[in-house]
Protein backbone atom coordinates (compact mmCIF):
# COMPACT_ATOMS: atom_id res chain seq x y z
CA UNK A 1 0.00 0.00 0.00
CA UNK A 2 1.00 3.69 -0.74
CA UNK A 3 1.40 6.33 1.82
CA UNK A 4 -1.36 7.67 0.60
CA UNK A 5 -3.29 5.37 2.88
CA UNK A 6 -3.89 5.78 6.36
CA UNK A 7 -4.79 3.25 9.39
CA UNK A 8 -6.18 3.89 12.45
CA UNK A 9 -6.48 1.10 14.97
CA UNK A 10 -7.37 0.72 18.75
CA UNK A 11 -4.84 0.58 21.07
CA UNK A 12 -4.81 -3.42 21.34
CA UNK A 13 -3.37 -3.47 17.61
CA UNK A 14 -0.71 -0.35 18.36
CA UNK A 15 2.96 -0.97 17.78
CA UNK A 16 4.54 -1.69 21.51
CA UNK A 17 7.39 1.25 21.08
CA UNK A 18 7.93 4.27 18.89
CA UNK A 19 4.93 5.94 19.11
CA UNK A 20 4.70 9.44 18.21
CA UNK A 21 2.62 12.76 19.19
CA UNK A 22 1.83 14.60 15.56
CA UNK A 23 0.01 17.47 16.63
CA UNK A 24 -3.23 19.43 15.06
CA UNK A 25 -5.84 22.01 15.94
CA UNK A 26 -7.62 19.62 18.22
CA UNK A 27 -4.90 17.80 19.53
CA UNK A 28 -2.98 15.26 19.25
CA UNK A 29 -2.97 12.30 16.96
CA UNK A 30 -0.92 9.36 18.68
CA UNK A 31 0.70 6.79 16.23
CA UNK A 32 3.40 5.64 14.13
CA UNK A 33 4.47 6.07 10.33
CA UNK A 34 0.99 5.56 8.35
CA UNK A 35 -0.77 4.04 11.72
CA UNK A 36 -2.81 6.35 14.26
CA UNK A 37 -4.11 4.92 17.31
CA UNK A 38 -7.12 5.68 18.27
CA UNK A 39 -8.42 6.21 22.26
CA UNK A 40 -11.21 6.73 23.87
CA UNK A 41 -10.02 10.42 24.79
CA UNK A 42 -8.59 11.18 21.04
CA UNK A 43 -10.52 13.39 19.55
CA UNK A 44 -11.58 12.13 16.19
CA UNK A 45 -10.87 15.32 14.77
CA UNK A 46 -7.61 15.37 15.13
CA UNK A 47 -6.89 11.81 13.30
CA UNK A 48 -8.94 12.77 10.49
CA UNK A 49 -6.98 16.34 10.16
CA UNK A 50 -3.75 14.18 10.60
CA UNK A 51 -4.06 12.05 7.95
CA UNK A 52 -5.53 14.84 5.71
CA UNK A 53 -2.46 17.02 6.58
CA UNK A 54 -0.32 13.62 5.77
CA UNK A 55 -1.82 13.23 1.94
CA UNK A 56 -3.72 10.88 2.75
CA UNK A 57 -6.59 9.82 0.39
CA UNK A 58 -7.66 7.22 2.16
CA UNK A 59 -8.15 6.10 5.85
CA UNK A 60 -8.57 2.41 6.50
CA UNK A 61 -10.48 2.08 9.86
CA UNK A 62 -10.27 -1.13 12.34
CA UNK A 63 -12.17 -2.09 15.52
CA UNK A 64 -13.09 -4.74 18.02
CA UNK A 65 -16.99 -4.77 18.68
CA UNK A 66 -20.20 -6.55 19.79
CA UNK A 67 -21.89 -8.43 18.30
CA UNK A 68 -25.77 -7.72 17.97
CA UNK A 69 -26.65 -10.23 15.62
CA UNK A 70 -26.43 -13.49 17.10
CA UNK A 71 -25.04 -15.62 14.13
CA UNK A 72 -21.57 -13.70 14.78
CA UNK A 73 -19.17 -15.63 15.91
CA UNK A 74 -15.51 -14.30 17.53
CA UNK A 75 -13.37 -14.18 14.93
CA UNK A 76 -15.65 -13.45 11.97
CA UNK A 77 -14.43 -10.62 10.01
CA UNK A 78 -17.40 -7.46 9.18
CA UNK A 79 -17.26 -4.91 6.68
CA UNK A 80 -20.11 -2.53 7.75
CA UNK A 81 -22.12 -0.74 4.95
CA UNK A 82 -24.54 1.43 6.94
CA UNK A 83 -24.52 3.09 10.53
CA UNK A 84 -27.03 4.26 13.29
CA UNK A 85 -25.21 6.77 15.06
CA UNK A 86 -26.02 6.80 19.35
CA UNK A 87 -22.68 8.82 20.30
CA UNK A 88 -23.79 11.80 22.50
CA UNK A 89 -21.31 14.16 22.93
CA UNK A 90 -18.29 13.87 20.55
CA UNK A 91 -17.26 16.33 18.39
CA UNK A 92 -19.34 15.60 15.06
CA UNK A 93 -18.04 17.98 12.47
CA UNK A 94 -15.45 20.04 11.06
CA UNK A 95 -17.92 22.97 10.10
CA UNK A 96 -18.73 24.80 13.46
CA UNK A 97 -21.00 27.39 12.69
CA UNK A 98 -20.56 27.35 9.01
CA UNK A 99 -23.52 27.46 6.52
CA UNK A 100 -22.53 23.91 4.84
CA UNK A 101 -21.74 20.45 6.00
CA UNK A 102 -25.19 18.79 4.49
CA UNK A 103 -23.07 15.93 3.39
CA UNK A 104 -24.75 12.63 1.76
CA UNK A 105 -23.75 9.51 3.57
CA UNK A 106 -25.59 7.32 1.48
CA UNK A 107 -23.29 5.21 1.85
CA UNK A 108 -21.75 5.97 4.68
CA UNK A 109 -18.59 4.58 3.80
CA UNK A 110 -16.14 4.41 1.05
CA UNK A 111 -18.25 1.59 -1.88
CA UNK A 112 -14.57 1.08 -3.09
CA UNK A 113 -12.43 1.06 -0.15
CA UNK A 114 -15.82 -1.73 1.20
CA UNK A 115 -14.59 -3.60 -1.77
CA UNK A 116 -10.87 -4.04 -0.86
CA UNK A 117 -11.37 -4.50 2.57
CA UNK A 118 -13.82 -7.07 1.82
CA UNK A 119 -11.59 -8.89 -0.74
CA UNK A 120 -8.98 -8.64 2.36
CA UNK A 121 -11.15 -10.36 4.90
CA UNK A 122 -12.08 -13.37 2.88
CA UNK A 123 -8.46 -14.28 2.08
CA UNK A 124 -8.49 -14.74 5.71
CA UNK A 125 -11.30 -16.42 6.43
CA UNK A 126 -14.80 -17.51 4.49
CA UNK A 127 -16.55 -15.62 7.76
CA UNK A 128 -15.99 -12.46 6.60
CA UNK A 129 -19.24 -10.79 5.80
CA UNK A 130 -20.44 -7.31 3.81
CA UNK A 131 -23.75 -5.27 4.02
CA UNK A 132 -23.77 -5.13 7.96
CA UNK A 133 -25.33 -2.45 10.13
CA UNK A 134 -22.73 -0.91 12.92
CA UNK A 135 -24.42 1.00 15.62
CA UNK A 136 -21.62 3.66 17.14
CA UNK A 137 -22.75 3.93 20.90
CA UNK A 138 -21.08 6.47 22.85
CA UNK A 139 -18.53 3.68 24.65
CA UNK A 140 -16.08 2.74 25.97
CA UNK A 141 -18.58 0.89 28.06
CA UNK A 142 -20.05 -2.04 26.51
CA UNK A 143 -23.73 -2.51 25.62
CA UNK A 144 -26.39 -3.69 27.88
CA UNK A 145 -28.64 -6.79 26.79
CA UNK A 146 -31.27 -4.44 26.84
CA UNK A 147 -29.76 -2.24 24.20
CA UNK A 148 -28.36 -5.27 21.96
CA UNK A 149 -31.89 -6.21 22.05
CA UNK A 150 -32.86 -2.55 20.99
CA UNK A 151 -30.40 -2.46 18.72
CA UNK A 152 -31.23 -6.00 16.88
CA UNK A 153 -34.75 -4.73 16.62
CA UNK A 154 -33.34 -1.68 14.82
CA UNK A 155 -31.73 -4.03 12.04
CA UNK A 156 -27.99 -3.55 13.21
CA UNK A 157 -25.65 -6.73 12.84
CA UNK A 158 -23.04 -4.87 15.87
CA UNK A 159 -22.13 -2.57 18.04
CA UNK A 160 -19.03 -0.18 18.73
CA UNK A 161 -18.03 3.28 19.70
CA UNK A 162 -14.69 4.38 17.42
CA UNK A 163 -16.02 4.45 13.40
CA UNK A 164 -18.30 7.91 14.40
CA UNK A 165 -17.96 10.68 13.81
CA UNK A 166 -14.68 9.69 12.03
CA UNK A 167 -16.64 8.48 9.13
CA UNK A 168 -18.56 11.71 8.41
CA UNK A 169 -15.15 14.13 8.98
CA UNK A 170 -13.04 11.81 6.65
CA UNK A 171 -16.34 12.98 4.19
CA UNK A 172 -16.18 16.10 5.16
CA UNK A 173 -12.41 16.02 3.99
CA UNK A 174 -12.82 14.36 1.00
CA UNK A 175 -11.43 11.23 2.20
CA UNK A 176 -12.28 7.94 1.41
CA UNK A 177 -12.68 6.12 4.39
CA UNK A 178 -14.32 2.50 5.24
CA UNK A 179 -13.45 0.01 8.29
CA UNK A 180 -13.36 -3.78 9.04
CA UNK A 181 -14.58 -4.70 12.30
CA UNK A 182 -14.22 -8.07 14.39
CA UNK A 183 -15.87 -9.64 17.52
CA UNK A 184 -13.15 -11.07 19.35
CA UNK A 185 -9.81 -12.04 18.17
CA UNK A 186 -8.71 -11.47 14.61
CA UNK A 187 -5.54 -9.51 13.18
CA UNK A 188 -7.11 -6.59 11.85
CA UNK A 189 -4.35 -5.00 10.73
CA UNK A 190 -3.12 -7.66 8.42
CA UNK A 191 -6.25 -6.84 6.33
CA UNK A 192 -6.40 -3.09 6.98
CA UNK A 193 -2.57 -3.47 4.99
CA UNK A 194 -3.47 -6.51 2.42
CA UNK A 195 -6.51 -4.27 1.46
CA UNK A 196 -5.56 -3.22 -2.25
CA UNK A 197 -8.51 -0.37 -3.10
CA UNK A 198 -8.64 0.81 -6.61
CA UNK A 199 -11.04 3.33 -7.98
CA UNK A 200 -13.68 2.30 -9.30
CA UNK A 201 -16.93 3.84 -8.40
CA UNK A 202 -16.49 6.66 -5.23
CA UNK A 203 -16.83 10.13 -5.18
CA UNK A 204 -15.69 10.47 -2.27
CA UNK A 205 -12.89 13.23 -3.29
CA UNK A 206 -16.20 15.52 -4.53
CA UNK A 207 -18.42 15.20 -1.50
CA UNK A 208 -17.54 18.83 -0.73
CA UNK A 209 -17.56 19.98 -4.64
CA UNK A 210 -20.73 22.45 -3.51
CA UNK A 211 -18.44 24.54 -1.29
CA UNK A 212 -15.23 25.32 -3.20
CA UNK A 213 -16.63 28.08 -5.72
CA UNK A 214 -17.38 29.98 -2.81
CA UNK A 215 -14.69 28.44 -0.40
CA UNK A 216 -12.10 27.74 -2.51
CA UNK A 217 -9.87 24.42 -2.96
CA UNK A 218 -7.85 24.43 0.22
CA UNK A 219 -9.50 22.24 2.92
CA UNK A 220 -7.98 24.22 5.66
CA UNK A 221 -9.85 26.77 4.41
CA UNK A 222 -13.27 25.15 4.87
CA UNK A 223 -12.74 24.59 8.91
CA UNK B 1 -52.97 37.56 17.09
CA UNK B 2 -49.62 38.90 16.70
CA UNK B 3 -47.30 36.38 15.51
CA UNK B 4 -43.68 35.55 14.79
CA UNK B 5 -42.87 33.89 11.95
CA UNK B 6 -39.86 31.79 12.13
CA UNK B 7 -38.97 31.28 8.40
CA UNK B 8 -36.11 28.05 7.83
CA UNK B 9 -35.45 27.03 4.06
CA UNK B 10 -35.01 29.66 1.34
CA UNK B 11 -36.43 32.37 4.37
CA UNK B 12 -32.38 33.81 3.31
CA UNK B 13 -33.66 34.31 -0.22
CA UNK B 14 -37.08 36.10 0.83
CA UNK B 15 -37.58 39.85 -0.74
CA UNK B 16 -39.79 40.40 2.34
CA UNK B 17 -41.08 43.94 1.46
CA UNK B 18 -42.90 42.50 -1.40
CA UNK B 19 -45.59 40.65 0.63
CA UNK B 20 -46.10 42.89 3.50
CA UNK B 21 -44.86 46.86 4.64
CA UNK B 22 -42.11 46.31 6.68
CA UNK B 23 -42.03 49.20 9.86
CA UNK B 24 -38.43 48.02 10.79
CA UNK B 25 -35.41 45.30 11.00
CA UNK B 26 -33.52 45.21 14.33
CA UNK B 27 -31.84 42.68 16.43
CA UNK B 28 -33.57 41.64 19.29
CA UNK B 29 -31.92 41.42 22.34
CA UNK B 30 -32.52 38.05 25.04
CA UNK B 31 -30.83 36.79 27.86
CA UNK B 32 -29.05 33.84 24.94
CA UNK B 33 -27.44 36.53 22.75
CA UNK B 34 -29.13 38.53 19.92
CA UNK B 35 -31.56 37.26 17.83
CA UNK B 36 -32.07 37.62 13.68
CA UNK B 37 -32.03 40.93 11.81
CA UNK B 38 -36.18 40.60 13.01
CA UNK B 39 -38.20 42.22 10.74
CA UNK B 40 -41.71 44.07 11.86
CA UNK B 41 -44.06 44.22 9.86
CA UNK B 42 -47.90 45.26 9.28
CA UNK B 43 -50.46 42.92 7.41
CA UNK B 44 -53.83 42.95 7.55
CA UNK B 45 -53.85 45.63 10.44
CA UNK B 46 -51.94 44.44 12.26
CA UNK B 47 -48.01 44.01 13.54
CA UNK B 48 -46.22 40.88 13.21
CA UNK B 49 -42.88 39.72 13.20
CA UNK B 50 -40.68 37.89 10.97
CA UNK B 51 -37.11 35.82 11.59
CA UNK B 52 -34.66 33.90 9.37
CA UNK B 53 -34.07 31.17 11.40
CA UNK B 54 -30.69 29.98 9.25
CA UNK B 55 -29.49 33.70 8.92
CA UNK B 56 -27.44 34.38 5.79
CA UNK B 57 -28.37 36.85 3.35
CA UNK B 58 -28.68 35.02 -0.06
CA UNK B 59 -27.23 31.83 1.37
CA UNK B 60 -27.98 29.70 4.36
CA UNK B 61 -26.11 31.11 7.29
CA UNK B 62 -25.25 28.71 9.81
CA UNK B 63 -26.95 25.15 9.62
CA UNK B 64 -29.14 23.28 11.97
CA UNK B 65 -26.73 22.36 14.48
CA UNK B 66 -25.58 26.20 15.15
CA UNK B 67 -28.69 27.53 15.19
CA UNK B 68 -29.22 29.77 18.52
CA UNK B 69 -32.67 28.56 19.18
CA UNK B 70 -33.21 30.05 22.47
CA UNK B 71 -32.58 33.66 21.51
CA UNK B 72 -34.86 33.19 18.27
CA UNK B 73 -37.80 31.72 19.93
CA UNK B 74 -37.08 33.91 23.63
CA UNK B 75 -37.38 36.63 20.98
CA UNK B 76 -40.87 35.99 20.53
CA UNK B 77 -41.48 37.26 23.96
CA UNK B 78 -39.36 40.44 23.86
CA UNK B 79 -41.81 41.52 20.97
CA UNK B 80 -44.67 40.69 22.69
CA UNK B 81 -46.29 38.21 20.28
CA UNK B 82 -48.67 36.21 21.02
CA UNK B 83 -47.56 32.90 18.90
CA UNK B 84 -44.80 31.36 16.77
CA UNK B 85 -45.51 30.06 13.04
CA UNK B 86 -42.91 28.18 11.31
CA UNK B 87 -41.83 26.72 8.20
CA UNK B 88 -39.12 24.01 8.11
CA UNK B 89 -37.89 21.84 5.25
CA UNK B 90 -38.35 17.94 5.92
CA UNK B 91 -37.24 14.65 3.98
CA UNK B 92 -40.01 12.63 3.34
CA UNK B 93 -39.92 9.02 4.95
CA UNK B 94 -43.73 8.38 3.11
CA UNK B 95 -43.35 7.95 -0.35
CA UNK B 96 -47.04 9.57 -0.58
CA UNK B 97 -45.45 12.93 1.05
CA UNK B 98 -43.79 13.93 -2.40
CA UNK B 99 -40.74 16.37 -2.89
CA UNK B 100 -42.73 19.69 -3.57
CA UNK B 101 -45.56 18.94 -1.30
CA UNK B 102 -46.48 20.30 2.39
CA UNK B 103 -47.34 18.33 5.79
CA UNK B 104 -48.63 20.32 8.95
CA UNK B 105 -46.44 19.15 11.77
CA UNK B 106 -48.46 16.93 14.46
CA UNK B 107 -46.11 15.37 16.66
CA UNK B 108 -42.28 15.36 16.65
CA UNK B 109 -39.76 12.47 17.82
CA UNK B 110 -36.41 14.53 18.92
CA UNK B 111 -33.05 12.51 17.47
CA UNK B 112 -30.93 15.18 18.20
CA UNK B 113 -27.98 15.56 20.25
CA UNK B 114 -26.17 17.48 22.72
CA UNK B 115 -28.91 20.62 21.71
CA UNK B 116 -29.97 22.72 25.15
CA UNK B 117 -33.44 22.08 25.32
CA UNK B 118 -34.50 24.79 28.14
CA UNK B 119 -35.00 28.52 29.06
CA UNK B 120 -33.98 26.84 32.81
CA UNK B 121 -35.09 29.68 35.21
CA UNK B 122 -36.20 31.91 32.30
CA UNK B 123 -38.66 29.17 31.53
CA UNK B 124 -42.67 30.29 32.02
CA UNK B 125 -44.11 27.16 31.96
CA UNK B 126 -42.35 24.20 33.23
CA UNK B 127 -42.67 21.24 30.18
CA UNK B 128 -45.52 19.09 30.46
CA UNK B 129 -48.17 22.00 32.03
CA UNK B 130 -48.75 23.45 28.60
CA UNK B 131 -51.17 20.75 26.73
CA UNK B 132 -50.75 20.23 23.36
CA UNK B 133 -47.39 20.82 22.05
CA UNK B 134 -49.11 21.09 18.46
CA UNK B 135 -52.31 22.83 19.05
CA UNK B 136 -54.29 20.97 16.87
CA UNK B 137 -56.59 23.89 16.15
CA UNK B 138 -53.75 25.77 14.77
CA UNK B 139 -52.77 22.70 13.07
CA UNK B 140 -55.78 22.75 11.04
CA UNK B 141 -55.94 26.38 10.48
CA UNK B 142 -52.63 26.08 9.09
CA UNK B 143 -54.12 23.31 6.83
CA UNK B 144 -57.21 25.63 5.22
CA UNK B 145 -54.79 28.40 5.18
CA UNK B 146 -52.73 26.19 2.59
CA UNK B 147 -55.93 25.60 0.68
CA UNK B 148 -56.87 28.61 0.50
CA UNK B 149 -53.00 29.80 -0.60
CA UNK B 150 -53.90 26.93 -3.39
CA UNK B 151 -51.42 24.29 -1.93
CA UNK B 152 -52.97 20.83 -0.41
CA UNK B 153 -51.09 20.53 2.76
CA UNK B 154 -51.22 16.98 4.72
CA UNK B 155 -53.43 17.38 7.75
CA UNK B 156 -50.69 16.08 10.09
CA UNK B 157 -47.54 14.66 9.70
CA UNK B 158 -44.81 12.72 12.97
CA UNK B 159 -41.77 15.16 12.60
CA UNK B 160 -38.23 13.44 13.90
CA UNK B 161 -35.42 15.84 14.17
CA UNK B 162 -31.88 14.85 13.71
CA UNK B 163 -28.51 16.63 14.75
CA UNK B 164 -27.51 17.50 11.05
CA UNK B 165 -25.88 18.92 9.44
CA UNK B 166 -24.75 15.43 7.60
CA UNK B 167 -27.69 13.89 5.91
CA UNK B 168 -29.37 10.60 8.21
CA UNK B 169 -28.37 6.97 7.27
CA UNK B 170 -30.23 4.38 5.25
CA UNK B 171 -30.56 3.01 8.38
CA UNK B 172 -31.32 5.61 10.78
CA UNK B 173 -34.25 6.58 8.32
CA UNK B 174 -35.56 2.51 9.08
CA UNK B 175 -35.07 2.92 12.61
CA UNK B 176 -37.68 6.45 12.71
CA UNK B 177 -39.88 5.06 10.13
CA UNK B 178 -40.32 2.31 12.05
CA UNK B 179 -40.60 4.78 15.29
CA UNK B 180 -43.63 6.40 13.55
CA UNK B 181 -41.90 9.37 12.39
CA UNK B 182 -43.04 10.24 8.56
CA UNK B 183 -41.12 13.12 7.80
CA UNK B 184 -37.33 14.21 8.82
CA UNK B 185 -35.99 17.20 9.46
CA UNK B 186 -32.93 19.29 12.16
CA UNK B 187 -34.86 22.21 13.16
CA UNK B 188 -37.79 21.84 15.02
CA UNK B 189 -36.52 20.62 18.19
CA UNK B 190 -35.65 22.34 20.30
CA UNK B 191 -37.63 25.13 19.07
CA UNK B 192 -41.19 24.04 19.58
CA UNK B 193 -40.07 22.67 22.79
CA UNK B 194 -38.55 25.97 23.37
CA UNK B 195 -42.13 27.89 22.58
CA UNK B 196 -43.96 25.68 24.89
CA UNK B 197 -42.14 27.11 27.79
CA UNK B 198 -42.74 30.36 26.92
CA UNK B 199 -46.08 29.12 26.55
CA UNK B 200 -46.04 30.34 23.48
CA UNK B 201 -48.76 28.12 20.86
CA UNK B 202 -46.62 27.03 18.02
CA UNK B 203 -47.81 25.91 14.54
CA UNK B 204 -45.39 24.69 11.27
CA UNK B 205 -45.76 23.36 8.14
CA UNK B 206 -43.14 21.74 6.52
CA UNK B 207 -41.77 21.62 3.18
CA UNK B 208 -41.04 18.58 1.49
CA UNK B 209 -37.63 18.89 -0.27
CA UNK B 210 -36.66 15.43 -1.10
CA UNK B 211 -37.18 11.62 -0.22
CA UNK B 212 -34.97 10.92 2.70
CA UNK B 213 -32.07 8.34 2.41
CA UNK B 214 -32.68 4.96 0.94
CA UNK B 215 -36.66 5.67 0.65
CA UNK B 216 -37.73 4.21 -2.80
CA UNK B 217 -38.50 7.01 -5.81
CA UNK B 218 -39.12 7.07 -9.09
CA UNK B 219 -37.75 8.88 -11.31
CA UNK B 220 -34.33 11.24 -10.84
CA UNK B 221 -33.92 12.46 -7.46
CA UNK B 222 -35.52 15.64 -6.66
CA UNK B 223 -34.03 17.99 -3.91
CA UNK B 224 -35.95 21.26 -3.53
CA UNK B 225 -34.41 23.93 -1.75
CA UNK B 226 -34.85 26.70 -4.24
CA UNK B 227 -35.63 30.47 -3.74
CA UNK B 228 -39.12 29.46 -4.92
CA UNK B 229 -39.77 28.06 -1.14
CA UNK B 230 -39.69 31.19 0.95
CA UNK B 231 -42.79 32.76 -1.22
CA UNK B 232 -44.88 29.58 -0.77
CA UNK B 233 -44.39 29.59 2.31
CA UNK B 234 -44.57 32.92 3.57
CA UNK B 235 -47.84 33.10 1.75
CA UNK B 236 -49.38 30.71 3.69
CA UNK B 237 -48.91 31.82 7.08
CA UNK B 238 -50.04 35.82 5.75
CA UNK B 239 -53.02 33.68 4.62
CA UNK B 240 -53.65 32.48 7.77
CA UNK B 241 -53.32 36.10 9.06
CA UNK B 242 -55.67 37.29 6.84
CA UNK B 243 -58.69 34.66 7.21
CA UNK B 244 -58.43 35.10 11.11
CA UNK B 245 -58.60 39.09 10.92
CA UNK B 246 -61.48 38.53 8.47
CA UNK B 247 -63.37 35.82 11.02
Amino acid sequence: MSEATIYIVPPALAPAGGLQATATPFGPATGSGSLYVRTPTTDPRALIYAAKAAGARRVLAAEFVQAVSPLLEPGDLVVPADVIDQTKLRPFTFFVGKGYGFIKLNPPFCPDLMGALLAAARRRTARAFRGGVYVCAEGPRDATPAELRMYRQWGADLVGSGLLPEAYLARELELCYAAVASVGEADLLAVLQEAEPHHKICNCDQSMAQIKPEMGEDWRRWI
Amino acid sequence: MSTLIIGGTAAYHLEFERFATVLDETLIDTPFGPAGPVLRFEYAGQAHAFLSRHGGQGRLGVTPSFINYRANVHAARVLKVNRILSWNSAGSLVRSLEPGSIAAVSDIIDWTRGRIQTFGEHSVIRQGESGHLFDPLLRQALVRAAAAAGHRAAPGAVYAGTEGARLETAAEIRLLAQAGAEIVGMTMAPEVFLAAELGLPYGSVCWISNYATGVPFDGPERRLFGSEVGPLMLSIMLKLLEEEKAA
